[in-house]
């Protein structure tokens, strides 16, 4: 009996998959139908804009954005006499490798993240599972196939046992926001490419069917632990696709050199989908590991299927608040304490994390300096116009939006004790962690936020009398945590 | 990063790559700036298509601020 059942599992694993690819062909391109942000209703106000941005660093990362979706939840305030909370007010939610595992969390299941998350996903061995499907001897067989990878072991595990069988389809049931942009890059242009359907657009591709955990599977493919994730381009069959005309502005010669090669790179799907039929995606951190210059883009231009510059010229958009929740480390090295130069591990460590690190910081900074020179351009103008009108009854200076602009980084450098900021720097990135460090993790993210005076200067704008709610460390938990990290 | 206002005698809603920017102008005539991308940008009115040109593809200077905008001009036909 055990020959035939051994030939029967060898067959039954070899077969050819029923698709041989992830993703299916778009029949006919809709600019108005599909997962993107205009399909998707709102429930939060109007003329507030919340963005997150979760980062990469594994479940590190997942802890810590989850901390953040909590802290939003507690903070409460009165708006127009009724309750709300910031959390409902959020709009989108840009992620990154293990940020993506709680955005995509809280688009499918909403409220039911905070019973389940931590028991679906924060407190289990993933990579032990991992390694645990990897060495079952079926899946030897499996991972022979040139269409199934250990990638697709992985998206199979989070499908199976976190996203249960949801897909980009299933987010589109009740089309609320929050719009969640996972973030994973693409091996040939080294950029980043998000899992929307105004980027499957050009692939002409329908993201509807596609399988949560296969986006997120990709958002985290860390090069090396697992292979990159395949997507077929169907451009070559067409779908009556036309470029939106924002990029066709952007793809122009002459314009600045950032927005041209976005626009040419974001057209290489279409215009070289002869050459290329099949789009290999890695770990989002290796494009932005923040998720930020996706709402970058947004927030400066109107080079977005989702432009904020334009809502805020249509007088829509008055206040706009960017948090991000970035767990990046910061290692404690001995490499200066020695003359000899240091090995290769951690010449490769070196390579694979700092220029990413530094990446971000540019990102973060570069959306603070946007927010100021925008606020003193409205500024000027509106200084102008008071001098005008106060010398000769009549301004012809043009009226500009004003904005107010509350850019938050929630980040382990942030945190006030020492003690605490060296134990949360020195976590390791992993898809592992024990239960107290998790916990700790969520409560710092917490911290961070109530204690952040942009957080108190954008609460006290929306309800003068509100107060943080109560947040802290529980000095226990921190001894038991910290007292076994490295 | 650049600023524009959109010069055409009545109040008309503004289109920049494709996505309303909004009213060029309020109703009591002042003119409504917007923040645009720089480069290359493609404008037009919406509303009865009494003006020209019908579509306006121009270069926003980085130089363009909310004081001094780069202006776009429509005129209406008659």
């Amino acid at each position: 009996m055990r020959a035939p059942a051994l030939v029967l599992m060898v067959l039954l694993a070899t077969l050819p998959a029923c698709s041989p690819t992830l993703n299916t062909p778009l029949a006919m391109y809709n600019a108005s139908a599909g997962y993107r942000y205009t399909t998707l209703a709102s429930d939060g106000r109007e003329d507030t804009l919340v963005i997150l941005a979760f980062s990469g660093g594994g479940t590190r990362a997942a802890a810590f954005s989850f901390g953040l979706l909590e802290a939003l939840r507690d903070t409460r305030y009165l708006s127009a006499g009724s309750p709300r909370r910031l959390l409902d007010d959020v709009d989108v939610i840009a992620s990154v490798s293990g940020g993506s595992f709680t955005a995509a969390y809280y688009a499918l299941f909403r409220e039911r993240i905070f019973d389940d998350f931590p028991a679906a996903f924060l407190h289990r061995d993933i990579e032990g599972e991992l390694i645990g499907r990897m060495l079952w001897p079926p899946n030897w067989f499996r991972l022979a196939r040139k269409d199934f990878d250990r990638i697709n072991l992985a998206a199979r595990l989070y499908d199976e046992t976190v996203f249960q069988g949801r897909t980009f389809g299933d987010l589109l049931r009740e089309p609320r926001r929050p719009y969640i942009i996972v973030n994973a890059t693409d091996m040939t242009l080294g950029r980043r490419f998000e899992f929307t359907q105004d980027q499957f657009d050009l692939l002409c591709s329908d993201l509807s069917a596609l399988k949560v955990a296969d986006a997120v599977a990709a958002s985290s493919a860390f090069p090396g632990l697992l292979s990159p994730l395949t997507l077929r381009n169907f451009a070559g069959d067409g779908c009556g696709y036309r470029p939106p005309q924002w990029l066709q502005d952007a793809n122009r010669p002459g314009n600045p050199p950032m927005r041209y090669l976005h626009a040419r790179d974001l057209l290489s799907y279409q215009e070289q989908a002869a050459r290329r039929p099949w789009i290999h995606l890695l770990d989002g951190g290796l494009a932005d590991n923040i998720g930020l210059r996706g709402p970058y883009i947004a927030l400066s231009s109107q080079d977005s299927g989702w432009s904020v510059l334009s809502r805020i010229n249509r007088r829509v958009v008055k206040r706009v608040v960017v948090i991000s929740a970035n767990a990046k480390t910061k290692k404690r090295t001995d490499w200066d304490t020695r003359q000899a130069a240091p090995g290769l591990l951690s010449v490769l460590g070196l390579v694979s994390s700092g220029p990413m690190d530094n990446y971000s910081l540019d990102t973060v900074q570069l959306i603070r300096d946007f927010f100021e020179q925008q606020e003193q351009q409205a500024n000027s103008a509106q200084s102008c116009r008071d001098a005008l009108l106060a010398t000769c009854g009549r301004a012809t200076t043009p009226l500009v939006p004003h904005v107010d602009w509350f850019p938050l980084e929630l980040a382990f450098d942030r945190v006030e004790d020492p003690a605490l900021r060296d134990c949360l720097e020195a976590l390791p990135t992993s898809f592992t962690l024990p239960e107290p460090t998790v916990a700790l993790l969520r409560q710092a993210a917490g911290v961070l936020l109530q204690r952040s005076p942009e957080l108190e200067r954008l609460m006290k704008g929306l309800d003068a009398s509100w107060q943080p709610a109560a947040a802290r460390v529980d000095p226990e938990l921190q001894r038991t945590v910290c007292a076994r990290a490295p | 990063m650049g600023w524009i206002v959109v010069e055409f005698p009545e109040p008309r809603e503004v289109f920049v790559g494709g996505d309303s920017q909004g009213d060029n102008r309020t109703a009591a005539g002042e003119y409504n700036a917007f923040s645009v991308g720089d480069g290359w940008q493609t404008v037009w009115l919406g509303g009865p298509r009494d003006f020209e040109p019908p579509v306006q593809s121009v270069f926003v200077p980085a130089t363009s601020d909310a004081i001094a905008p780069f202006r776009v001009v429509f005129t209406k036909k008659v």
